[in-house]
């Protein structure tokens, strides 16, 4: 007998299988209109948290605003925490469970659109998507909220990635012998999935490591 | 030769034990349109070499220690001997093809890109560059905006592992950063891996074509001819398109 255990994975994620995403609740509790969403302050990183401590699902941020006849679930940020320049770092996990196929906009002091983003805007990052949002709160007419949303014309569709595992077997002279194989994912764009919303003062990075861009 | 042939192993180690996240990525900048002054002509600084090479993880050489690893980067070795054949025969050079798939996705944006007399560095150039091939330092560039420094740091095939689930597919992975006109200021800098075999945390990635040029092994490989020379086409053409998205 050669093959005595697999010891090990290199495929990300694979210990979250199981992992469902949490559709939110539309059903209930409903407001008509984006002023009466109940917002949540953005605060910059505090000195030691990390930021992956702030990825949760979007039900658990999510509230539910009619609008235009559909009641749909939104996460609205106020951003009246952030000072001058800085960058609003959203980030959403690619899972089997569901990736949130997520919208961004920039809203005024009325609730209204400055920029908006659309899903196709996220950078795919290996195991999640990633898109920087620049704001500038020292300029006269700021973005006062960000809101995030369902991109709907993505839900539905499939992500499909294709990458390596890794697998190491033990051998009787207590060796490992590792084999690599092609693994494919498929993973579905969905209204709900892991998110991940953290500010930073904007600053240019330094070159090389020695200084990162975000303090 | 045996010096030449060590030293491309060397370099080999070095270019996985980056690729593979041992090396931590430089700080990643985004680009912020508002808060950079106007671009429209920028100057890109000579690259290091740019040569189609052959990746195989986990190959079976490397579980026998020392004598199987210098098995495995021979057997690799030569393996690129014969991609780089099959490029030639094809009258294919990826840094030629790499220059023109960004300058015309660019200028469709709007930049102008200004390509040096040399475009590749001469070997043995004593440019200080960190593990991904960028730059350590820039100097003032004043025949442009700004400037671009691209270090393509794999083209080629890749596979996941020597079995037949695990095929051949064009891979490239490129480091990208653009810097101010006085070589100061870092505008952006990120990593695009298409066909990320080796799981690179962070670096944005492309995934490859499901059907189209995989290989289930490099005898397959060698025998679909030009088509090969194609898909590393296509690498360079999505991952210029993502480079220029980000602008």
């Amino acid at each position: 007998m050669v093959l005595l255990a697999m010891v090990a994975s290199g495929l990300p994620g694979c210990a979250h299988q199981a992992y469902k995403a949490t559709v939110p609740d539309t059903r209930l509790h409903c407001v008509g209109s984006l002023p009466e969403v109940t917002s949540r302050p953005l605060n910059y990183l505090a000195p030691g948290e990390d930021a992956e401590d702030r990825r949760l699902e979007f039900a658990e941020v999510a509230a539910c605003v009619t609008l235009a006849g559909a009641a749909l679930p939104v996460a609205l940020y106020r951003l009246d925490a952030l000072e001058g320049a800085s960058e609003i770092d959203i980030r959403v996990s690619l899972s089997e469970g569901g990736t949130f196929a997520a919208s961004a906009e920039l809203l005024d002091a009325g609730f209204q659109p400055i920029k908006q983003y659309r899903f196709t805007d996220f950078v795919r990052r290996t195991n999640e998507y990633s898109l920087s949002v620049f704001v500038d709160r020292s300029r006269p007419t700021p973005p006062v909220y960000l809101l995030l949303r369902t991109d709907a014309s993505h839900v539905g569709k499939q992500d499909t990635t294709i990458t390596s595992q890794s697998s190491a077997f033990i051998t009787p002279g207590g060796g490992a012998y590792r084999v690599g194989t092609e693994v494919s994912r498929m993973l579905p764009l969905l209204g709900a999935g892991k998110l991940q919303v953290v500010a930073y003062r904007a600053r240019r990075a330094a070159f090389e490591e020695g200084a990162t861009p975000h303090e | 030769m045996k010096f030449a042939a060590f030293q491309r192993v060397c370099v080999g180690l070095a270019m996985m034990a980056a690729l593979t996240g041992c090396v931590s990525l430089p700080p990643q900048q985004a680009y912020n349109r508002d808060a950079t002054p106007p671009i429209k002509t920028i100057v890109v600084l000579p690259v290091t070499p740019i040569e189609p090479n052959v990746l195989m993880m986990n190959h079976p050489g490397a579980n026998f220690g020392l004598i199987g690893g210098l098995v495995a980067a021979a057997n690799m070795a030569g393996k690129r001997d014969r991609l780089q054949a099959a490029c030639d025969a094809a009258k294919f050079d990826p840094a030629v093809y790499f220059r023109e798939s960004l300058t015309q996705r660019m200028a469709e944006r709007g930049y102008t890109l200004v390509w040096p007399g040399a475009m590749v560095e001469p070997k043995g150039s004593k440019t200080a560059r960190g593990v991904f091939g960028l730059r350590k330092a820039y100097t003032h560039q004043p025949q442009a905006d700004a400037q671009l420094d691209l270090s393509v740091n794999f083209v080629g095939y890749a596979a996941a592992g020597a079995g037949d689930d695990a095929p051949y597919r064009p891979m490239l992975s490129v480091a990208a950063r653009l810097v101010s006109q006085d070589g100061k200021q870092n505008y952006f800098t990120d990593f695009v891996v298409y066909n990320n075999v080796l799981n690179q945390a962070k670096v944005i990635t492309l995934e490859p074509e499901a059907q189209r040029f995989a290989y289930a092994d490099f005898d397959a490989l060698e025998d679909a001819g030009a088509e090969t020379v194609e898909g590393i086409k296509l690498a360079i053409d999505r991952t210029s398109d993502a480079l220029v998205r980000q602008l």
